[in-house]
């Protein structure tokens, strides 16, 4: 191993196998918050259950609606952007989570990965379930929202890595983007369709992916005409791939320079 | 043979003061480590000495590659564990048992060797098998220290740990750091016991605010470090 201001180059580790410990890692913190309760590991499913149950709620007793999907599936698929955005935002970068040794930041990654991707899928398909049973939803909305929440949540983990290093110098920014995130939630496509915008936040949120993802669950759900072409969705994913993998790939070295920090 | 090399090395901590509750913080700078070279050969074991704030934890850290150096260069030779506090990355809802059946494949082990072995050193009865937050801090240390001493490094730091527990806990983890040295290729232990500097470290290191102010005889070295004491 050799250490310098610049740069940290990896000898031989004692943590062997760098993909395998990240998989057992992330396996472990998706399952950590719920190991404290009673029902234990049931939360993972009586979470989203829950979540889903106040939103039917809210629009079919207070709104008056019979159709509540289109709002589920918009706070699902927003909260597995904007939750593994924050959370990666938020990451301590100088944490050593097994302290015994230096733990290369290639497993640190899958591990966020994992954890997020598992997450998004145990949400996304509960919500599923829910509106399959309670609402007469087609099935193939189990994978469309799965498929859709995944990949809304890998460019939020990355996106919020390269935040990461400016929040660990100003944390006051983290303060900042959370009500961004907040704001986001009634600007985004997640009480509204994409059919009733127009003008300029219209042009923007037409390059967003949750758009786009939100609009695929949606048309899959009840039927209503995907508003963009297949050329237009796959571009936009692609645009924000880039500073999702620039995240992933500088990762190593922010979380060296944050370690004095 | 070199295991650990040390050219120039220097850190600075970064960080916030609040001045007053009407005042912006400010931002600070604190150096907390200055050391022009240093070499440690294998078979070497070194006992680093200072008061409280001399930079003994800050120079194991760098040791094990955890912290940015401002300048300078550091060359490990082998793999490292850093046995810091009594924590070695427990989970505090899983049991002893069960935590190093996962920490054991995280660190490329194989459970069924690394369980039989701490089991018997940490020697803690049925609280093995309750969750690791039930465990009083001496129990922790017991199976942390166990932990890190059954992964076999080539470079064993240890900050203080042989601090906890009680004498027949630290009687036994003496007896296990020197079977281990004869396996080991260095073992850097920061202590303020000058019993056991005197009965393991073939050489000491004496900091005082970041900087070596002796490196080399072990009676030399207690009683400087017995002299900036009673400054």
């Amino acid at each position: 191993m050799e250490l310098s201001p610049l740069r940290r180059k990896s000898g031989n580790s004692l943590i062997s196998s760098n993909i395998l410990a990240g998989l057992h890692y992330g396996f472990r913190s998706f399952t950590k918050p719920h190991l404290g309760y009673r029902l234990g590991l049931l939360w993972m499913v009586l979470d989203p259950l829950l979540k889903a149950g106040v939103y039917m709620f809210l629009m079919i007793v207070i709104k008056g609606r019979t159709s509540p999907e289109s709002l589920v599936i918009g706070v699902f698929t927003l909260s597995t952007l904007n939750g593994p955005f924050s959370s990666s935002m938020n990451i301590n970068l100088s944490n050593e989570p097994f302290p015994l040794n230096h733990t290369p930041t290639l497993p640190l990654i899958i591990a966020k990965i994992t954890e997020k991707i598992l997450s998004a899928i145990f949400v996304s398909l509960t919500a599923a379930t829910l509106l399959i049973y309670a609402l007469g939803t087609p099935s193939t909305i189990l994978l469309v929202l799965p498929v859709a929440c995944s990949l809304l949540t890998l460019i939020g983990t990355g996106t919020g890595l390269l935040l990461s290093p400016f929040v660990m110098v100003f944390k006051d920014l983290s303060k900042f983007v959370s009500y961004f995130l907040l704001l986001s939630f009634f600007i985004q496509c997640v009480l509204f369709p994409y059919s009733m915008t127009s003008g300029y936040h219209r042009m923007a949120l037409y390059w967003l992916p949750h758009t786009i993802a939100v609009e695929w669950c949606r048309t899959v759900a009840y039927g209503s005409n995907y508003p963009f072409t297949l050329e237009h969705s796959i571009a936009v994913f692609l645009i924000w791939a880039v500073p999702m993998i620039y995240g992933f790939v500088r990762f190593d070295r922010y979380r060296w320079r944050a370690t004095t920090w | 043979m070199v295991m650990i090399s040390i050219e120039g090395l220097s850190l600075s901590y970064d960080g916030l003061r609040v001045r007053s509750l009407f005042r912006f913080p400010e931002r600070i700078r604190f150096e907390a480590l200055n050391i022009d070279s240093m070499k440690v050969k294998k078979g070497e074991i070194i006992a680093i000495m200072g008061h409280n704030g001399a930079g003994k934890s800050t120079f194991l850290k760098s040791l094990a590659g955890k912290m940015r150096p401002k300048t300078g260069k550091l060359t490990i030779g082998g793999t490292v564990v850093h046995l810091s506090g009594v924590n070695p990355g427990f989970d505090n809802y899983l049991s002893p048992r069960q935590n190093l059946d996962w920490l054991s494949k995280i660190y490329g082990s194989e459970p069924s060797l690394i369980i039989p072995e701490v089991e018997d050193f940490a020697d803690i009865g049925e609280a093995f098998d309750r969750p690791t937050r039930t465990l009083s801090g001496g129990m922790r240390g017991r199976v942390g220290f166990g932990f890190a001493t059954s992964l076999n490094p080539e470079i064993l730091l240890i900050d203080e740990v042989l601090g906890v527990g009680d004498p027949s806990f630290k009687a036994k983890a003496t007896s296990r750091l020197k079977d281990m040295m004869k396996r080991t290729g260095v073992v850097m232990i920061s202590t303020h016991s000058v019993g056991l500097v005197k009965e393991l470290a073939s050489r000491t290191v004496v900091l005082e605010k970041g900087r070596i102010i002796h490196d080399g005889n072990v009676s030399e070295g207690l009683s400087i470090y017995s002299a900036i004491g009673s400054r």
